[in-house]
């Protein structure tokens, strides 16, 4: 939740509205700013430069990415991305290049964090789901046709 | 704020502990329309998840209402038995939740 | 295409015997055991050689339905299978299980369903031949109801106690074989009755369980793949995605011959029960793997 709604939400108050402004109380809730920008872009390319600061990235087989062949229901896509073997994974997209918005999903790790996602994404219909991810300052990518007969997108 | 409800599991996969998570949670997208009003279900999806490995941060993920229902979301941690993990979630409403599993 | 269709056709007829004791009941010449003999060597024979995560499936991998035709969609079901959609149902079915009636007993306490609770599911289904009928676990748990002053469940009605109780004693029950047996003129009559079941067209487009299932398992109807009967009933009650809910064997019977356009009969009425018993003693040795998450 962005800060500004946090505060209008009448629930910072008082002491607590104080040690807010002093970034004193800072719970993530109020600090993490969800990626507006990224997740109203209409393509694959804007995305990666909403998330990442560009839109190139080199193939690679080093970012395994498992996704099914044909969706057993476009609801429900079981969607995997490990880059373990990349050394520095910073952070991986996955984009779901038909969709209304194709990205779908981000992740970014830090400490204990190692550089795997696994999801369950909604298809509206057969397209490329492309994983990109970024490691030691630079950006590779997996992509895998997902061919999907109904919809996951609920009308 | 409502609560979000969701449960944690973790598995030891050798090199590193794997967590998996099941929200429970509409994730409407903000664009599916009620077929009787024509009216659009607004959004209300769960738009980020947080990890934290004896309270360092170790992943933050950012949603789309493209993650499916009562959503999933398996992770990756370096660590050893006993450590605690915690995992936080909200939505684009300002609900969350949050639940601790410790690696065994 | 066609010469195969015949020579399966006669080589089960030949097999089960079952089309001529359909044509000729006087010889009564049916051999429940030599029929599932001759179903796991035909299921074997023709889809022996599937291949799920690069091995060719075995006997107990039928339990699987109509994953074993397809590696992709086996995957997708191992996938979430890792944390499924139904652990929401097996909780609330653990809680109406433990929740005592209104007289203070609890379900644990009806013959039937008092004993392990790892093994109540695979208990059933089985022939009572002191009441002449079919006892599946649906039925049990509403008996258990009504003789503590509950009222019994619909069997494919919109409430989903019923479903969510199933569910639960699946779970429970994970890993037991399914050991139906037959012992008796009555189960027999039974038996008889759920492979005439099993055999017979129906609805408008004029289709038996046999016809897709046996005839045409592993093949498509539109885009579905056809499962095959046997390990049929091992993963129920499955949860549907498509339905966001729990579907049990009995309301699958129901849908699918509403699929045929045809009328069902009543969920676990004679006829379904009949059935059950029939498909269950098919699958006799296979493990139960229920409940599953399905498309």
């Amino acid at each position: 939740m962005k800060r500004r709604t946090f505060l209008k939400a009448g629930l910072a108050t008082g002491a607590t509205a104080v040690a807010v402004n002093a970034g004193i109380l800072v719970p993530n809730t109020v600090l993490a700013a969800w990626n507006e920008k990224a997740f109203a872009s209409k393509t694959v390319d804007e995305g990666m430069t909403a998330v990442f600061g560009a839109s190139n990235a080199a193939d690679s087989a080093d970012v395994k990415l498992k996704a099914p062949a044909i969706a057993e229901n476009g609801a429900v896509v079981p969607v995997e991305v490990d880059a373990s073997a990349l050394k520095g994974v910073e952070s991986i997209a996955v984009f779901a290049v038909k969709n209304p918005v194709p990205l779908a999903c981000t992740a970014k790790f830090s400490g204990a964090g190692v550089g795997f996602t696994s999801v369950r994404l909604k298809m509206g219909e057969t397209q490329d789901v492309v994983a990109v991810v970024k490691a030691g300052g630079k950006l590779y990518k997996a992509k895998s046709e997902v061919k999907v007969t109904i919809g996951g997108c609920g009308g | 704020m409502a609560d979000i409800s969701f449960r944690l599991k973790a598995e030891n996969k050798g090199d590193a502990f794997e967590v998996k998570a099941l929200f429970k949670h509409p994730m409407e997208t903000g664009t599916r329309k009620n077929k009787a009003t024509g009216e659009v279900f607004p959004a209300d999806f769960i738009n980020e998840v947080t990890a934290k490995v004896n309270g360092a941060p170790a992943m933050v993920a950012e949603w789309s209402g493209a993650v499916s229902q009562n959503p999933f979301l398996a992770f990756r941690v370096t660590g050893k038995a006993g450590d605690k993990v915690e995992v936080s979630c909200t939505s684009n409403k300002g609900d969350s939740g949050t639940q601790t599993v410790d690696l065994a | 295409m066609n010469n195969k269709l015949l020579t399966t056709t006669l080589f089960l007829s030949i097999a089960t015997g079952s089309m001529t004791a359909i044509a000729n009941d006087a010889k009564n010449t049916v051999n429940p055991e030599a029929d599932r003999q001759a179903m796991i060597k035909y299921m074997m024979d023709m889809h022996g050689s599937n291949k799920i995560d690069g091995k060719p499936i075995t006997l107990n991998d039928f339990g699987h339905g109509a994953l074993i035709f397809s590696n992709d969609a086996y995957q997708q079901f191992k996938s979430v299978e890792e944390f499924p959609p139904y652990v929401e149902n097996i909780d609330e079915g653990k809680k109406l299980w433990t929740k005592p009636f209104a007289n203070g007993k609890t379900y644990n306490t009806c013959a039937g369903l008092n004993g392990d609770i790892k093994k109540v599911k695979a208990m059933y289904p089985y022939f009572d031949d002191a009441r002449g009928e079919v006892i599946n676990l649906d039925q049990a748990i509403n008996e258990c109801r009504t003789a503590n002053g509950e009222k019994a469940y619909a069997y494919a009605g919109k409430d989903r106690a019923l479903s969510n109780l199933l569910t639960y004693l699946a779970e429970e029950s994970r890993g037991n074989k399914i050991d139906v047996k037959i012992s008796s003129p009555g189960a027999l009559e039974a038996y008889k009755m759920g492979e005439m079941m099993f055999h017979t067209r129906r609805g408008q487009l004029n289709q038996s369980c046999a016809g897709c299932h046996v005839t045409s398992a592993g093949r498509k109807i539109r885009s579905e793949i056809l499962s095959p009967m046997l390990g049929h009933v091992t993963h129920f009650p499955v949860y549907r995605a498509s339905a966001g809910n729990i579907v049990t064997l009995q309301q699958r019977y129901v849908g699918c011959i509403e699929s045929v356009r045809g009328y069902p009969f009543p969920a676990n009425g004679k006829e379904f029960k009949a059935l059950e018993f029939y498909e269950s003693y098919m699958s006799n040795g296979l493990t139960l793997n229920g409940p599953a998450y399905r498309k």
